[in-house]
This record gives structure tokens, sequence and C-alpha cells, in this order.
């Protein structure tokens, strides 16, 4: 085995780098925080996405006559289908709330600060190619849900003040939804979607190690701040731990509850209530807040104000204080929209139960 | 770490002995109400063995839906509120149906003898189920309305089925005569209207090796006759295949008014007879179980996947015939428990 890997390393030069990454030295107190694990979980959610996606890519007709039908045979006769579109159903779930979870950690530890601030910014990135997998993913059983939801969505794209109809139709591929529609949605999906988010996951844990872990906040954190021990074995043992947890968590939310499909998509229905997935429902509880001329403000300025405000962030809390309990402004803002987003989120689903 | 494998093995061995305690459980001997249904859905409930019996145990744990029908027809009144319970197991899914109807309507073309000549009339009850062949978006999302065309002004060319040969539709139709005196359903299926004079065309009768029901008429155009009658029961208003002795009209001693049944029965051999059914009318109610199987791997018929929520719909008539049935006005769903 020694020789096959000599030969290889003589060939690659790879035994240098894959040694420096295994043994990078990581704070002692970082290994064993549950806290620290949540970038190594949603690397490993998506990775669970990327297989379970190419698995059911095999099966997958990404045609308005045969994608229902693919889905329907992948999730009641394939053997094993039902799992494999449950882990891909619940993993994206679950990508959305530990990337989220990784967010608010880093916002907590302010961990945003100079010199991360291209990493915070990867990250936000990354956080909004997540719900856009969401988006894209939800169409391509051709169902009922995911025909409306994206009606409804791309509708809100292109109610956008100027650019509206544009966006509509790049979305689209047309007027209406149909095959382009599914199209476009599949190769985002499956192609541009994971390629982006690859790339900037390569460069989100590049800056990592770069500038290594961000100070740490607490005193006891502190104290062990200066007690390192490498990657490999420690830190990549708890993130594989509690991995395997998740997966478990995952088979088992598949196997209690498989993944739903609802009867195929009925462009002509008049009796379909539209409601997307969990993690959108507090956008569309927004929107009931702004109808008609102030739609813009939901479609438009309070996303571009959010997204702005995530963007600029770094730049403007460029203070050296780290501690959100020595933070009320940072740490108010970030409860009231998380009170907001929740609260909503249950008035919505109050609503279309 | 070790710590943390332990927590985690425990954690996920506890969650899958909670939801494996969760699962249905054996339906309890004895009666109880059932419980109430959601919206429009009915729940299958999973048992050790189906059968036919309108008063097994298990029907007390199956959720109870009823369903208000309305007339198909403009103009009709509404039609009774069914109630409906279905179960499966490993091979079969079972259908309980019930609803009030004042008389056990069981003529079905029957012969009358008017003192010298025979005419044919009457109309039997029956409840007649739905399935769509495959995924079928638009019966999913309107239901029966899909299968219904009914825009021309003239009724009589109103017609039921599809638009394409692509499309077709299940149905279990159990009548009161015809099917239920031997014990079991039609298994017809829908499709397009295949002669644009007989609005008839679409329906057609599944496969059938041997039996099922034969016209009893010697065919006459101008003086048409029943060729059968009972040999055991000359007022029985149904007539088996077992029992039929030639037409004797000397034997027969027909009073005007009489009546002899308009077909000879025998249960069918083949797809026809895919759907066993057994129904009893009493007290001003008609109680009709149906039992098929999920998968009867006939190319005629839809599969049930348990797991898998399908759409279906009914229509239930009072001796009324196909131009007057009562449907359920919105779409039902079959899921599985």
């Amino acid at each position: 085995m020694n020789r096959i890997f000599q030969w290889i390393d003589e060939r690659t030069g790879l035994s240098g780098p894959v040694r420096d990454f295994l043994n990078y030295p990581v704070p002692k107190y970082v290994h064993r925080n549950f806290l620290y694990t949540l970038g190594g979980m949603t690397l490993i959610s998506f990775l669970i996405q990327v297989v379970t996606g190419i698995l059911l890519a095999f099966y997958y007709d990404p045609s308005t006559e045969g994608a229902y039908n693919s889905v329907d045979y992948i999730s009641y006769q394939l053997p094993l289908g039902w799992l494999v579109r449950g882990l891909h159903h619940y993993g994206s779930s679950a990508m959305v709330i530990l990337v989220s979870l990784h967010m608010l950690r880093t916002y907590y530890f302010s961990a945003y600060k100079k010199p991360r601030e291209l990493n915070w910014l990867t990250g936000v990135l990354l956080f909004f190619l997540v719900l856009s997998f969401g988006f894209t993913g939800y169409l391509l059983p051709w169902d009922q849900k995911g025909y409306w939801a994206t009606k409804v969505g791309t509708e809100i794209a292109g109610s956008v003040p100027l650019i509206g109809g544009f966006l509509l139709r790049i979305m689209r591929g047309g007027a209406n939804l149909g095959q382009a529609t599914l199209t476009r949605f599949y190769a985002g999906h499956i192609l541009l979607l994971p390629a982006s988010v690859a790339v900037l996951i390569v460069a989100h844990i590049f800056q990592l190690r770069f500038h290594g872990m961000a100070p740490a906040i607490t005193e006891k954190a502190k104290a062990q701040s200066k007690t390192f021990v490498p990657f490999f074995p420690h830190w990549a043992i708890t993130d594989t731990a509690v991995g395997l947890g998740l997966l478990a968590l995952l088979v088992f939310m598949t196997w209690a509850n498989h993944a739903p499909l609802e009867f195929p998509a009925d462009p002509t229905s008049n009796s379909y209530v539209p409601r997307p997935e969990w993690y959108f429902l507090f956008y569309f509880q927004l929107l009931k807040y702004f109808p008609g001329v102030l739609e813009p403000i939901a479609t438009i300025v309070i996303p571009l104000f959010l997204f702005g405000s995530m963007v600029l962030l770094p730049f403007i809390d460029t203070g050296e204080e780290r501690r959100p309990w020595h933070k009320p402004i940072t740490t108010l803002v970030s409860i009231f929209y998380i009170i907001v987003i929740v609260v909503f989120t249950i008035l919505a689903m109050a609503a279309y139960a | 770490m070790k710590r943390l494998l332990l927590v985690e093995t425990l954690a996920i061995t506890l969650a899958f002995v909670v939801a494996a305690c969760g699962a249905p459980a054996a339906a309890p001997q004895g009666g109880g109400a059932a419980p109430a249904a959601k919206p429009n859905t009915l729940t299958a409930v999973k048992v050790d063995a189906t059968t036919l019996d309108a008063a097994a145990p298990y029907w007390a744990q199956a959720p109870k839906l009823d369903v208000a029908t309305v007339g198909a027809a403009p103009g009709k009144p509404d039609g009774p509120t069914v109630s409906i319970q279905a179960a499966y197991d490993g091979q079969y899914i079972v259908i309980r149906s019930e609803w009030a109807d004042a008389t056990n309507s069981l003529k079905d073309d029957t012969w009358t003898w008017d003192g010298k000549a025979f005419t044919q009339e009457g109309e039997q009850d029956f409840i007649g189920f739905i399935w769509p062949i495959g995924n079928n978006a638009t019966f999913a999302s309107k239901g029966c309305a899909a299968t219904c065309h009914n825009t021309n002004a003239d009724q009589e060319k109103w017609w039921m089925g599809s638009d394409s040969a692509d499309v077709r539709y299940d149905g279990w139709f159990w009548m009161a005569a015809r099917t239920n005196s031997v014990g079991y359903a039609d298994d017809i299926s829908w499709s397009v209207l295949s002669d644009p004079n007989d609005m008839g065309s679409p329906r057609v009768d599944d496969a059938v090796d041997s039996g099922g029901p034969v016209e009893n008429t010697n065919g006459d155009k101008n003086n048409p006759a029943p060729i059968f009658m009972s040999g055991k029961d000359l007022k029985s208003p149904i007539l088996l295949d077992a029992d039929k002795v030639a037409f004797d009209a000397a034997k027969a001693k027909l009073a005007t008014g009489d009546t002899v049944p308009g077909f000879v029965l025998s249960k069918p051999v083949g797809s026809l007879g895919d759907v066993e059914a057994s129904g009893k009318w009493e007290s001003g109610k008609w109680v009709v179980v149906q039992r098929r199987l999920l998968n009867t791997t006939h190319p005629d018929d839809g599969v049930l996947i348990p797991s898998k929520p399908t759409p279906f719909g009914f229509a239930v008539a009072d001796a009324s015939g196909n131009l007057d049935h009562k449907i359920a006005k919105d779409v039902l769903t079959l899921e599985w428990k």
C-alpha cells in the first residue's frame, strides 16, 4: 500500500499539501464545541445533497411530460428510491438550518471582523445560493406544489420595478412556466449552483485556513486558545461523529415520514393554494402586508436592504469588541429579525393549515 | 468523544423505538365509533387481512369519510351522504360504503309482461368508483369533472371519458342486481370517444375469460322476449346462470305485471371480475364492501401503491341510471396509514 502511495506522491506531490491540511493546528477549545461543528455540518449536508442528487439524476427525467412520473417512480417503485429522495428532501432543509446557524454563530462571535471580511462575504453568498437550491429544486418534481410555488415566486421577481419583466422571462425562459422553465431550473440546480457553491466553499475554507479561527470570546476559551491540536484526527473525528448523527437523523426522518410528492402539476387548476417551502414562508407572509403599490417594498426594498446590510456588516461594525453581550445594537437587531422570521413563519403556517 | 458517540447511538435507537411504537396498532376487537376523517381524504388503515365482511372489527379503526353528493346533471336534486372507509393488507384494498336509500332497486332492463307482450324497463341502485390509470394531473385537480364531457346542448350527447387514448380511467361499478348477486363489481375502464355516435363507447368492460352478465333476450327486433327464466324461483328479480332454464310461457304462467330478469348472471373470470363485492340493503340503507388486489397486473387496471396518495371519485344512483347519478363534488384522495 505504501508503495502505491509513494508512486502517486512522486507523480503528484500531493502528500505535502494533504499532510498540511490534516495537521492544520486548531485551538483545543474548538474541536470540543458543538458550535464549531456547524460549518463542517453544512459541508457534510452539502455532500449528502451532492451524492443523493447524483443518484436521483440517474432516474430523473427533466421534461414536463416525464418529470412527475420519474419522481413518482423514484418515490414509490425504485428500491430505496424513497430513502434517497427523502435524504435529499430533508437534507435540503438541514442545509438551510445549518447554514443559518453557522452564520448566526459567526455573527454572534463577530467572526466577520477584520481580516475575515471576505470569509463572511463568501458565507453570505453561500447562504443565498443554498436558498436558491431550494427555490430551483422544488419545481423539479413538476407537482402542484412546485409548479404553483414557482409561478408565485417568479411573479414576485416579475413585480420588481423596471427589470421585473426581464427577470421573469430569464427565470421562466418565456412568459409562462413550461419546458424552458424546467430546463433552466434543472440546469441551475444541478450545474450552476453546485459549481458555484463548490468554488465558494473552497474559497471559504481557504480563507478559514489562511486567517485561522477567529479570536475566542469567552474567558474559558481564551484560556485554551494557546493550546493547539491537529485538525486530524481531533476536529475531523468530531465533525464525522456529528455528521453521522446528522445522517442518522435524516434517515430517521425519511423513514418516519417519506418525502412528500403532491399530485402532478395542473396549470389549469383554479383551486390550488400555492405555498412555498417552510423556509420561504416568512417571506410569503411578509408579502401579505404590502399589497398593490406597496409590493415593491417587500419585493425589492426589504430584500436589498437585508442583503446590503449583510454585505456591509463587516465594514460597519469595525470595533474591537466581539462579545455579543457587550454589543447591544447588533445583538438586538439580530434578535428582532429572528423573532420576525419565526413569528411570520408561524403565522403563514397557521394560514396554510 | 466516546461520550458523544454513546449519546448519539442512544438517541438514534430511542428515536427509532419511539417511531416504531407509534406505528399503526392492530385493530382492536369489538365495535366502537370510527375516527373522523380529514376533509375529502379517505385514509386506508393497515390490517392483517381484509375481508368482505362489512362488520369486520377493523372498521372501527378506519376513519369514516362522509361525502355529500350532488346531482351530476343540472336541475337534478342532491343525492345522499355516502360514508366511506378503507383498509388494506399486503395484497388487497377493501372499501366499505354506506348510504341511505329507501328502496332496494333490483330492476335491470327487466322484462315486464303486459298481458300481450314484453317490455323492458327498470334501473338498479349502484355505486361506482373511478381511479386514474397512471398519474393524471387534470383528474387529480378536478376529479370526475375531468372526465365529464357535458357541454353539448343535447344531454343525450354527453359522455364520460378522456380526450386522449393515453389517458384512461379505471372504474369499479357495483350494481345492486347485475353484479351484487354474484359477488363482484364490474371492473371497467374509460378512454376516448371511439364512436362519435355512441356516447357509451369510451366505457369498455375489462377483459373477460368467461362468465359475466348476458342479456336475456331472443334479439327479435319486432317482438323481443326473454329466452331464459329461473328454474328455481320464478318471482326472483335475479336470474343466475346456474338456475336458468329455457323460457317456457306455459310453465311461467305470467300474469300482467309479472317480470322476468333482463340478464343471466354469473361471476366473470378475468379482469372484469377483479373487484369482489358484497352489498346488503337493510332498513333503508345500503352497505357495500368492495375488495380488489392493490395491483392486479392487468393492463386495464390502475395500480394502488400503499404510501402513494391517489385521487379518486365516485358516483351513486338510486334506480336512476347514468343520466341522474349523484357525484362527490370535490376531488377525493385515498391516503394510507
